[in-house]
């Protein structure tokens, strides 16, 4: 290890913060070089004055004799909100569920209602989509995949889809689509 | 388990007690890091009182990644930063050191020395920038390692080694400067 290597990690190793090898290391130049020694001396000396200025400085702070119970209180009072807005929501909540089960039958019927009303939709959506008549389909394998090349004068849509059977289905022309 | 860590589960599912007792137990270190930092005693009372309400507020979040103490840091140099940029007073330096006898007229007395070196040191930290007066504060009086130092101001330790070398080197500079003035 050289001077300018050894000064670099002076501050590292005063601070604790050098790996052990690399302390043993500047620990042997420094027992043999008289200048770094000096400085990591120097620098230990100002350092410590340092931390006993900064222990000076704050002597006497402490925080102020109603700093807990001012903390405590705000502390309280937050507290105190919170729980009464989760208590405002959860008491909607129950009121809700209260008038439910205050009418079962009701509850009961119109949870039937939304289940089949949204089964309507789902299902006309998706015959809408499956009974289109196929004008080309072909057969798609698991893990395939299909390269769709549309021409580029083509105009309007195609709609391509796999069905339940694993069917790839192509609405439009035939003689578009076999192009 | 750490007895911090019981304190802050037992506060997370909404014990004060338990928060009253972390407050007693950390409420002069935070007093003194924010009068270091904001050279202000009546700022610092303020602003740690602000830290360990936003503390309070936010202490379900403390996911016991680091110890209490470290989180409580970065609660407080949040609110620090906060306070300076919102107060002004905590950016301001004096134009001079108050109670500071030049040089040339000091006793011999090692205390009285102490003191008014510890008062230059006090005026050359306040005119070190918002980080690097943190760096400080966080390595030489709080004794935190370089990581925890990271941790606290959310940046790599290499930043932070480079921060502390940066901030020696200006109080040095400004320690040096005012024996100059002093000695003039």
């Amino acid at each position: 290890m050289n001077c300018r290597q050894a000064k670099k990690l002076i501050p590292l190793d005063a601070d604790k913060e050098i790996k052990e090898d690399l302390h043993f290391i500047l620990q042997a130049h420094l027992a043999e070089c008289e200048s770094c020694s000096d400085a990591y001396s120097a620098y230990k000396s100002s350092i410590d004055g340092l931390e006993r200025s900064l222990h000076t400085i704050t002597d006497g702070i402490t925080a102020s004799d109603s700093f807990t119970t001012a903390v405590a209180g705000e502390a309280a009072a937050i507290d105190a909100r919170y729980r009464a807005k989760y208590r405002f929501i959860s008491g909607f909540a129950s009121r809700i569920f209260d008038s439910f089960n205050r009418s079962r039958w009701l509850a009961a019927f119109a949870s039937i209602a939304i289940i089949i009303a949204v089964t309507i939709v789902i299902g006309n959506a998706a015959t809408s989509v499956l009974n289109t008549t196929p004008v080309a389909s072909t057969k798609v394998n698991p893990g395939r995949f299909i390269v769709f090349t549309v021409h580029p004068t083509t105009d309007g849509k195609i709609v391509a889809g796999v069905d339940s059977r694993g069917y790839c289905q192509i609405t439009r022309s035939k003689e578009e689509a076999l192009r | 388990m750490h007895d911090d860590d019981m304190l802050v589960y037992a506060c997370q599912s909404g014990d004060i007690d338990a928060f009253e007792q972390l407050v007693r137990k950390y409420q002069d270190r935070t007093v003194r890091v924010l009068y270091l930092l904001l050279s202000d005693a009546d700022d610092a009372q303020d602003a740690a009182q602000e830290t360990f309400i936003r503390a309070f507020r936010c202490i379900k979040s403390f996911k016991h990644n680091s110890s209490f103490g470290t989180w409580l840091h970065r609660v407080a140099i949040n609110t620090a930063r906060n306070w300076a940029r919102n107060n002004k007073r905590g950016q301001e330096v004096p134009s001079q050191i108050e109670g500071v006898t030049p040089a040339n007229q000091l006793k011999s007395d090692d205390l009285l020395v102490a003191r008014e070196r510890s008062l230059e040191v006090k005026y050359a930290l306040s005119r070190l920038p918002q980080y690097y007066r943190e760096a400080i504060v966080l390595r030489h009086y709080d004794d935190l390692s370089y990581e925890e130092i990271a941790l606290v101001q959310q940046v790599p330790v290499g930043t932070v080694r480079s921060r502390l070398a940066k901030a020696r080197t200006l109080l040095k500079q400004y320690l040096t400067e005012d024996i100059d003035r002093s000695n003039m």
